[in-house]
């Protein structure tokens, strides 16, 4: 009697320890939520990445824009410094005396 | 500090002699004293000293006008090649012009000579004037204005996707620099090829034959500098 009386402790007490961890941790269904807010952080999380993403094209097109139209002005302005140098130049010919 | 008024007195000299030195380096004219003003009266010797001086003036001065056009990468093919024609043709006429009135015997003939400078050659008056005006009117036409074009064409099309960063005084700066591209572009027109096609003899006729492509020019300079000015503010504002 003692015998069969510890054997179906024996038996008993890991299942029943193992049936009280599944309700208490709800193994299968907080699997399941744990798996599906992993997936929602790393949902949002790449939402988040993908933001700057999106607009960095954008914004990349507007720096390379407004850097077209500064290399324009340099380039103009480089133009306008030798136009200016051509123009000293010539007035000091005209400026030289070439006599009556 | 009598010692340090020493050392200042000749680091203020050092640095003039040394400036006096670049200058002339720097410039294309080496005139600076008039020419003496010879007559029928004149010597010989007297002719040809001062013809020695004018003639080697002006060919240092075309030796480094040409190698100053030779480099400018602004001007047109086919105005480069005019200008060194006309300035290489100078620089030939002056030195068979050197040698000449060196080797005149007489003063009539030295004076004659010595006359054809400013009458035949006018090397200051036209040729390097009008060279110059030319270059600068290329690199206006070349570079500056289109570029100038350019920069307010991605200005009009950056305020057009952002209609937001429009502001009265962005509008008023844009059409400002427009009207000044315009303005340039009016005054550039043909002005190269208007100073090129002056002549000695057209010079003699009328010594201010130079002085409307002189001042297109330099209005035209005016202008790429203000609609610069213009682009650079919306720049500003759009950063």
């Amino acid at each position: 009697m003692t015998v069969r009386r510890s054997a179906r402790v024996v038996l008993l007490a890991p299942v029943a320890v193992l049936a009280a961890s599944l309700i208490l941790t709800g193994c299968s269904s907080l699997g399941t939520t744990s798996t599906a807010a992993v997936t929602t952080t790393s949902g949002a999380s790449s939402t988040a990445t993908a933001a700057p993403v999106t607009s960095s094209p954008s914004a990349a097109a507007d720096a390379s824009t407004l850097n077209g139209i500064a290399a324009d002005l340099n380039a103009a302005d480089a133009a306008n410094n030798e136009a200016d140098a051509s123009a000293t130049s010539g007035d000091q010919a005209a400026a030289s005396s070439d006599g009556p | 500090m009598k010692r340090f008024a020493t050392i200042a007195t000749v680091g203020a000299t050092v640095c003039a002699l040394s400036l006096a030195a670049a200058v002339p380096a720097m410039a294309d004219t080496t005139s600076t004293t008039p020419p003496p003003k010879l007559n029928g009266t004149s010597s010989l010797a007297a002719i040809q000293a001062a013809g020695a001086t004018q003639t080697a003036n002006r060919i240092t001065s075309l030796n480094s006008a040409i190698a100053k056009l030779t480099a400018k990468t602004t001007l047109t093919s086919s105005d480069k090649a005019t200008i060194l024609s006309t300035l290489n043709a100078d620089l030939q006429g002056m030195d068979g012009l050197q040698a000449k009135i060196a080797a005149d015997t007489t003063a009539a003939t030295a004076l004659t000579d010595y006359r054809s400078m400013y009458t035949v050659w006018r090397v200051y008056a036209v040729g390097m004037r009008q060279s110059y005006i030319a270059a600068s009117a290329d690199g206006l036409t070349g570079t500056a204005i289109p570029r100038l074009q350019s920069a307010a064409t991605k200005i009009a099309a950056v305020l057009a996707a952002k209609p937001s960063k429009i502001t009265p005084a962005l509008q008023e700066q844009l059409a400002d620099m427009n009207a000044k591209i315009a303005d340039a572009s009016a005054k550039t027109n043909g002005l190269a090829a208007a100073a090129l096609a002056v002549t000695p003899a057209g010079f003699n006729a009328n010594h201010s034959v130079l002085d409307t492509p002189h001042a297109n020019a330099q209005a035209a300079r005016a202008d790429t500098k203000a609609a610069a000015i213009d682009g650079r503010a919306i720049l500003a504002a759009l950063r």
